[in-house]
């Protein structure tokens, strides 16, 4: 009873906001009709939902004025002014009821009979006082709504940004001011900063927008989705009065809408099918939004099938995302998160709607990126909860300021799981082939110098130096070696010129408190540009393969590739002995076409190039063929981990060598490694 | 075309920019390097509260570098970003009506990249300097 209260609550809302302006333009030019319309058409609403719950002075009103209406569309009465003005009170009044309905208040005292009196009245001549009704109204509409005005985005901006520039200013005098002893100006320096924090506090207000904006779509998409798709769905909103950052409005819409599909179309069953669950047929869908300090938290629970936990873990592993050990030892929450990893869905039948596997991993990217997270829970059978925290604002970010050589960096705080410092009892350091492990409570993390990516000098002792352990999208944690934490910090971050920001390192600057800009360090580029990406991927891959040898699947695993000529190929995983990325300096690229690079301490053809000089400082290849006789085949980039069924191989029209798979239902080239191994014999001899 | 320019002068030579995306024409006190950018970019500053990127017009026009350490920019808005062209001098804002003549000489490949044509000035000859192409800088080569 409590949701579909809220419902109408929530429809009676909205639609009284859009009727706001109908209602002006109507009271302009009472005869047209479109605005007539609309608003029986909400007079009539009311109506009808009065008779599920008790709100007899609801129905009394709402009659009342439909039944005035009704005469003025049947033409039996004339829409006059005074018929306007009694329409128009009698909605602000149902506006003021459904309010106090809303909060749980008491409903307003007063009594109905003038209004309705007024209603019946005003067509004819005589004792009706329409014109006091509607002043109290224009009063009372005064009094509830806020006052607003409507302002460009740009202006708001440039406000900000002037008061960001006093701040900056007022810190200067503040060094000045520092210099000089018993100016007297203290006191009103003081005052005057008091007065900038304000400002600053206030101006970054006036950017927030109520979260209802975003959620007032939600229940017209729902329902027209589950019309579409044959089911019943019930959605309940709460937005909990939750204000927001209006740029951050825009980023969350797109993720939200995508998990609300993707919750009706895979969560809530159909109706038979809950019939037959036991269940009520019509699904419930719940969408709130709490703030709890810095974050919001947007919850979407559906009371559907949940997720099928041990068939995407089943799934995860045959697509060689994990190893059996590492399925066992997964939370019931790490287990739902395998739901974002790309290629991986339990739906059984893909739908317009959504789920192919792809959408939620980009869902999760998107959140990532903005600082946020999710969070999924399912139980099997009753339901699904996802949270998705999101910072309150897009500009602020929590971050901390850290310092290698002379350099400040920010790096946004989400982030940093924990800060080591070297000389650490809780800390065991070693060096492993050229790479420096941390041992931290018997967990062992591969760490890199932060000196070493930015190619900086660093001028602290090593043992004096800190590491900040950084939790990656997708759980692996890596430590960033830095000579200092300056700071935890609140930053202002705006977006890095185009030029700085294809570095790769680098995600925005910011600015402290003296003025000095300082640029934010983009965590996942480091951490692709040390490697430490990659690493987690092949440790997976090479796993896989043993995995695959001993359950003799049916399915022959491949890595589906791109080449640098821009094609698709995929080579079975048993002829790749090994997959690797070498430092371009190891290799060599004639202008015949051929290529040579040095994989452990010999010269091996290097094919893939087509004569290409590859552009970056790796480069990506896979050996094939036994000691000696081994070759490497350059590529661009993994576009996935896939298997295919050796039975539906066809050897292409032409060559007679080609031979094509059928992967994710398109024709993808198989890499032939007997070829390399072939193909690459002169030169070997030579 | 109907504006005026900035006359600058960079290695010896003259320049034009644009004067409607000039902000303002400062002297940095300290550029904030930035580590693994390319190698005409010297690093960021601030102008106020908001961040610049400074660029080495010398080095995006593949010329020698200054004998003396120039601090003097030009600040331009380019899509909402704020760079700093560090030059050699700042020397005269002039009117010009028309468009830049077609240049007919084989030039320097750094300022042939970044020049939009030539102008005569009351001062003199000038190139018409492209901002957007002088951020760009010289053809991608990775500062491996």
């Amino acid at each position: 009873m409590d949701d579909l209260l809220a419902e109408f609550i929530a429809e009676s809302r909205d639609m009284l906001e859009a009727l706001s302006g109908e209602i002006v333009a109507w009271e302009a030019d009472p005869a047209d009709r479109a605005r007539l319309d609309a608003i029986f058409r909400f007079v009539h609403t009311v109506k009808g939902n009065c008779g599920f719950f008790e709100f007899p002075r609801l129905e009394a009103l709402s009659h009342a004025a439909e039944d005035a209406l009704a005469d003025v569309r049947a033409g039996r009465r004339h829409a006059d002014s005074a018929l306007v003005s009694a329409v128009l009170a009698v909605i602000d009044k149902i506006a003021e009821i459904v309010d106090a309905i809303g909060e749980g208040r008491e409903q307003p005292e007063s009594d109905d009979a003038p209004l309705i009196a007024a209603l019946d009245g005003a067509g004819e001549e005589g004792p009706s006082a329409p014109s006091t009704p509607t002043s109290t109204a224009a009063q009372r509409r005064q009094s509830v709504t806020p006052r607003t005005i409507r302002l460009p985005v740009d202006l708001l901006d440039r406000v900000m940004s002037g008061v960001s520039d006093m701040a900056v200013a007022r810190n200067d005098l503040a060094r000045k001011l520092s210099l000089q002893e018993g100016t007297g100006l203290e006191g009103p320096f003081n005052r005057l900063s008091a007065i900038l924090a304000d400002l600053r506090e206030a101006i970054t207000r006036i950017r927030m927008q109520r979260i209802d904006t975003l959620f007032s779509g939600f229940p017209r998409m729902v329902r027209d989705l589950s019309h579409e798709l044959g089911k019943q769905v019930m959605v309940e909103i709460e937005s909990g009065d939750v204000e927001i950052d209006r740029e951050m409005i825009e980023v969350v819409r797109d993720p939200l809408v995508h998990l609300i599909r993707n919750a009706v179309d895979h969560g809530i069953e159909t109706p038979a099918e809950r019939i037959a669950a036991g269940k009520r047929e019509i699904g419930m869908l719940q969408i709130s939004a709490r703030q709890t300090g810095s974050e919001i938290r947007i919850g979407i629970v559906d009371d559907g099938k949940g997720i099928d936990g041990d068939k995407l873990l089943a799934k995860a592993i045959a697509a060689g995302i994990l190893t059996d050990e590492e399925a066992k030892v997964l939370t019931m929450r790490e287990r739902n998160a395998l739901i974002c990893q790309p290629g991986l869905s339990t739906a059984k039948e893909v739908t317009a709607v959504s789920g192919r596997g792809v959408g939620m991993d980009v869902v999760r990217a998107n959140i990532e990126k903005i600082g946020g997270s999710l969070m999924i829970d399912s139980t099997p059978g009753s339901g699904t909860r996802m949270m998705l925290n999101v910072p309150l604002t897009l500009s602020i970010v929590p971050s901390l300021t850290i310092g290698v050589g002379r350099q400040t960096f920010a790096i946004p705080r989400s982030y940093v799981e924990e800060i080591v410092r070297a000389s650490g009892e809780e800390m065991d350091s070693a060096q492993i082939g050229g790479r420096e492990y941390i041992t931290v409570r018997g967990q062992r993390i591969a760490c890199v110098g932060l000196e070493e990516i930015l190619e900086v000098e660093s001028t602290c002792p090593p043992e004096a130096r800190l590491y900040v352990l950084i939790r990656l999208v997708g759980g692996d944690i890596f430590g960033l070696a830095v000579d200092a934490i300056h700071n935890h910090e609140e930053l202002v971050v705006k977006p890095i010129a185009p030029v700085l920001m294809a570095c790769g390192f680098y995600v925005g600057t910011t600015q402290l408190d003296d003025g000095s800009p300082v640029p934010m360090l983009d965590v996942s580029g480091i951490a692709r540009s040390a490697g430490m990406i990659r690493e987690v991927k092949d440790r997976s891959l090479r796993r896989e393969l043993r995995h695959e040898r001993e359950e003799e699947r049916v399915l022959v695993p491949a890595l589906m590739f791109r080449g640098f000529d821009g094609g698709e190929r995929a080579v079975e995983m048993d002829s790749v002995r090994r997959i690797e990325k070498v430092s371009s300096a190891s290799l060599r690229s004639g202008a015949d076409g051929t290529a040579q690079v040095v994989l452990d301490g010999r010269i091996v053809p290097l094919a893939g190039l087509g004569g290409l000089k590859p552009e970056g400082e790796k480069i990506n290849l896979f050996r094939v063929g036994e000691n000696g006789q081994e070759r490497a085949y350059a590529y661009a980039e993994i576009i996935d981990l896939c298997e295919f069924d050796p039975a539906e191989v066809v050897k292409a029209k032409g060559r007679d060598s080609q031979r094509l798979a059928l992967i994710g239902g398109r024709p993808i080239e198989l890499f032939d490694a007997a070829e390399l191994l072939a193909a690459a014999q002169p030169d070997e001899k030579a | 075309m109907d504006h005026t320019l900035l006359l600058v002068s960079i290695a010896g030579e003259r320049a034009a920019i644009a004067s409607d995306i000039i902000r303002s024409v400062v002297e940095l006190d300290v550029i904030t390097p930035v580590p693994r950018s390319p190698e005409h970019i010297a690093g960021l500053a601030a102008l106020r509260s908001r961040a610049m990127t400074v660029v080495d017009c010398r080095s995006s026009l593949e010329l020698d570098e200054a004998s003396g350490p120039t601090k003097l920019t030009v600040v331009v808005d380019v899509e909402g970003f704020l760079y700093a062209l560090l030059v050699d001098d700042v020397v005269e804002v002039v009117p010009f009506d028309g468009e830049p003549s077609e240049l007919r000489a084989d030039l320097l490949p750094g300022w042939a990249r970044a020049s939009v044509g030539m102008i005569e000035t009351t001062a003199g000859p000038a190139l018409v300097l492209d901002p957007v192409k002088l951020i760009e800088g010289p053809a991608k080569r990775k500062a491996a």
